[in-house]
């Protein structure tokens, strides 16, 4: 019992992320869990392991080394140290395992972690890449196609574990902290994952809007689109408009400045989780790893908004969408997405062309089909009528509306007498579609349309 | 941040070193060379000096193995001045393995040292360091191919063997 008590003097929140191993060290020599022939046996076995990895290093045509090499050789391996001793529950644990086992043993665990997490990162890389939003910002696009990637065809687990040689300009909004190697580049991909589940719960032409709102050039500007999604969100359930639209009037702003000013930080604190506990509610209800993600950047957005409060400069923080200018000026990629199965996608049409009712028809197109590119091909094949396209229709965002419109209403390539009855058909339900909303989104969807590309 | 809990332990380094060299002294017997326990320390002393001069690292007997195998049979070497060419071939060493850019194996560089030294230089280390190593040392970083050691040569420069 004595032993579990003294174990527990070491806080696992007092060691250093990056430098663990050292810090462990540190502190178990501190709290006298360590004696110094313990310390001293550690320090010979870490000596020994160097001199086998410069060895290696050398492939036996030098037995001499430069020291900044044999240092960063050094520090790899005490990162691969560290890095096994972090996984361990309990600092008292780590301890006992530093005393009963050899650093070479602990090393090569260690190593093993390495390759499991390079692996698990390399597969969060691929859904941060297949969840990515769609927007002009170099930097974002750059990070998520090349800067990462780098870093799994440069990183050398054997010799330099604790670098990370990828090119990431894009900043995260929660920061990574002390992070090295596999960890940082692990925590990073999970961070933008996340980001991005957050950012795709919008139409990417508003915040494409609200961006160039923010500024003009924002393509090249180092910002983190997440913080000003989420930022405007608030603004808009403070301003009682609905977030999805992500817009805030100039005047909503002044109506905000004259509600709550003066406000001290912990009013306004109150504020902001109210309007964040209904955007949760609203938007991501059962994503509880994206809901922790998010809060833990709210401290930082209430700062910046209280701030702004303070020095009168509320519309630095709660942007202004440019609709018309932004959409002129854009020119969107959009993709219409890959087809499913061939086999899978005749069971749909045969299960729909089964149903009596529109209501399950339209359930087993909003359960199955998950691309545009299908959508369009079922709005042909499904032998759907007017009002059933209508209510298809109705379910989708403005963007695939104007793409739908762009290939099927206001493209010149074909001749009407060519058109099937189905194709026929669609054109005409989108033509009344359009013509019954209002004329902002007659014009907008227009608009959009025109900024479309590869179509 | 970095902590300095575990240094580079130059005393273990040491030791290690000299019961390694002390094993060395059955081998240059032969030929008639012994060296002293103080002369040993005092070579592992240099070495160390030598390695800190120039930035290097080293682990065990290491160089100074390979140095009294190949040049104990030299026979401009004998027992009065044994200690110090080591020293200054230690020296010489360590300073060309950094002017070669590590481009050079310890072997080769070793081996390049030896012909010299027992050839065009006769015995004379100013002559191998300042003349010899030098010129060798400027080729193989300026690419010419002409005084490269021969196991060293780059594959592509059309098999040129003649040093």
């Amino acid at each position: 019992m004595s032993n579990l008590e003294k174990y527990h003097t070491i806080n696992r929140t007092d060691l250093n992320d990056e430098f663990f191993f050292q810090s462990l060290l540190e502190a178990a020599f501190k709290h006298n869990l360590l004696a110094d022939t313990e310390v001293e046996n550690l320090q010979n076995q870490c000596l020994e392991l160097l001199a086998l990895k410069v060895e290696q290093y050398n492939r036996g045509y030098s037995s001499s080394i430069r020291v900044e090499v044999a240092e960063s050789i050094m520090q790899s391996n005490l990162y691969t140290l560290g890095l096994y001793l972090k996984s361990i529950p309990g600092s008292g644990e780590m301890i006992t395992e530093l005393k009963t086992v050899s650093i070479s043993d602990i090393y090569t665990k260690g190593r093993r972690l390495i390759s499991a997490k390079l692996h698990s990162a390399k597969h969060l890389l691929i859904l941060a890449r297949h969840n990515r939003i769609v927007t002009k910002n170099e930097f974002y696009n750059s990070t998520i196609n090349e800067g990462i990637n780098q870093f799994f065809v440069g990183y050398n687990p054997d010799f330099e574990a604790h670098e990370i040689p990828a090119a990431i300009d894009y900043q995260l909004c929660n920061p990574i902290g002390h992070f090295a190697g596999i960890e940082y580049i692990q925590k990073y991909i999970e961070g933008f994952f996340y980001e991005n589940e957050f950012c795709r719960l919008f139409p990417a032409e508003k915040i494409h809007c609200l961006l160039s709102g923010f500024d003009d050039r924002y393509e090249d500007l180092l910002i983190n689109i997440c913080d000003h999604v989420l930022t405007n969100a608030l603004g808009c359930i403070m301003s009682n408009n609905p977030a999805a639209e992500l817009n805030i009037t100039a005047e909503q702003i002044r109506e905000l400045v004259k509600r709550y000013s003066p406000i001290s930080k912990n009013e306004l604190n109150t504020v902001i989780q109210k309007a964040y506990e209904l955007l949760e509610k609203q938007f991501c209800p059962e994503n509880r790893y994206l809901q922790q993600y998010l809060r833990k950047h709210l401290p930082s957005v209430i700062s910046n908004i209280y701030t702004a409060f303070n020095n009168d400069a509320l519309h630095k923080v709660f942007v202004t969408c440019k609709y018309s200018e932004a959409a002129t000026r854009s020119s969107f990629s959009f993709s219409f997405g890959g087809k499913m199965d061939d086999e899978k996608y005749r069971k749909v049409i045969d299960e729909i062309l089964q149903c009596r009712y529109s209501t399950d028809k339209i359930l087993i197109i909003k359960e199955n089909i998950h691309s545009l590119s299908d959508l369009e091909d079922l709005l042909h094949d499904a032998q759907l009528t007017e009002k059933e396209i209508l209510k298809v229709l109705g379910s989708l965002e403005i963007s695939e509306i104007a793409a739908l419109a762009k290939r099927n209403l206001f493209s010149s390539s074909f001749e009407v007498n060519d058109l099937s009855e189905s194709e026929l058909m669609l054109r005409k339900c989108l033509d009344y579609y359009i013509r019954k909303q209002t004329p902002a989104y007659r014009e907008q969807v227009i608009e959009i349309a025109k900024s479309l590309q590869d179509i | 941040m970095s902590y300095q809990v575990i240094p580079f332990s130059s005393t273990l380094i040491k030791k290690q070193a000299i019961s390694a060299i002390e094993k060395c002294n059955d081998l240059s017997a032969a030929h008639g060379l012994i060296l002293s326990r103080n002369e040993i320390v005092e070579l592992v002393e240099t070495r160390f000096n030598t390695l800190v001069a120039n930035g290097r690292l080293e682990f065990g007997g290491g160089v100074i193995e390979i140095l009294i195998r190949e040049f104990s049979d030299s026979p401009f070497i004998t027992l009065e001045n044994y200690a110090e060419t080591l020293r200054e071939l230690i020296e010489i060493f360590y300073f060309y393995k950094n002017e070669t850019l590590d481009l050079v194996s310890d072997d080769a560089l070793i081996e390049f040292m030896k012909k010299n030294f027992n050839g065009a230089c006769q015995g004379s280390l100013d002559l191998l360091s300042g003349r010899e190593l030098a010129n060798m040392a400027r080729s193989l970083r300026y690419g010419e191919s002409q005084v490269y050691p021969e196991r060293y040569r780059p594959e592509d420069d059309g098999g040129d063997k003649d040093v």
